[in-house]
């Protein structure tokens, strides 16, 4: 037979496969798998993309309006400006 | 509309309507799966990997991958050959992405001396990659040479020669590094 195996190779591997103890694995499996399934694990990312947007739309249409020219550090400046009139 | 079983209902269901009510998005048959197979792919993993932690964090990541993915799932019986393939996989991964240090850790990590105890999974580390995988998912597994071929997507003629090889290899390593007691013994 082709796919003879060794046999006493047979018996250490299946001696290997013990049960292991699995409350702990168990119960950390679980809890990721409730945080992916949580309808508010996005919500970091959504509030970082809505404010991105509102930042970029904030700079472009300032920069249509004033015609200004605004450097990185100016944008960054102008972002800034923003998010403190967003949070106050 | 499925009603979600009782925990007590879905530890006496077979593995199958288990996947069923799994792929539909319960939780709580998920969980099921997760009591039922966790021995089995962490023993795999640890097969696989020299290192129990890192075993468990691959177990765990293709737990995780398989709750995603289980809309995916073609057939509900194919729930174990699917998950082995997924760890599999993660480990190929994992050992592509450090194969830079691993060839230097093995030799360095452990050189074992004659009367030390050799464990099967410290043998194994010492057998390469691909010869180690093949080992493991004939014996482990007791995948035929067609099925680790088709896994592995290693040439069947590979595959013999790794199982032939790599056994050969264990036993001498296993026989060489028995405690010293054993030796006296025989």
């Amino acid at each position: 037979m082709s796919d003879e195996l060794d046999r006493e190779l047979l018996r250490q591997f299946a001696q290997a496969s013990e049960p292991l103890p699995d409350t702990q694995f168990h119960a950390s499996v679980m809890q990721e798998i409730s945080r992916m399934s949580s309808p508010w694990r996005d919500l970091p990312q959504f509030i970082r993309s809505a404010l991105g947007a509102a930042g970029s739309g904030f700079v472009v249409g300032l920069r249509a309006t004033t015609r200004v020219r605004l450097g990185a550090a100016g944008i960054f400046a102008v972002l800034l400006g923003a998010l403190a009139l967003l949070s106050a | 509309m499925r009603r979600p079983l009782s925990t007590a209902a879905l530890s006496q269901a077979a593995e199958a309507a288990v996947v069923a009510l799994a792929i539909g998005g319960d939780e709580t048959a998920f969980s099921e799966l997760v009591g039922r197979r966790q021995t089995w792919l962490r023993n795999l993993l640890r097969r696989l990997c020299r290192d129990h932690a890192l075993a468990d964090d691959l177990a765990q990541q293709v737990l995780l991958q398989a709750w995603r993915g289980l809309p995916k799932l073609r057939s509900v019986a194919a729930f174990g050959s699917w998950l082995r393939q997924m760890a599999v996989n993660a480990w190929l991964n994992h050992v592509r992405s450090a194969r830079e240090t691993s060839a230097v850790e093995i030799e360095e990590a452990f050189t074992p001396t004659p009367g030390e105890a050799l464990d099967l999974d410290r043998a194994l580390s010492l057998l390469a990659r691909d010869e180690r995988l093949c080992i493991v998912l004939a014996y482990n597994e007791g995948m035929s040479h067609g099925e680790i071929s088709a896994a592995t997507a290693l040439p069947l003629g590979t595959v013999k020669s790794h199982i032939k090889r790599g056994s050969e290899r264990l036993r001498t390593l296993l026989d060489a590094y028995q405690p010293a007691e054993a030796h006296h013994v025989r």
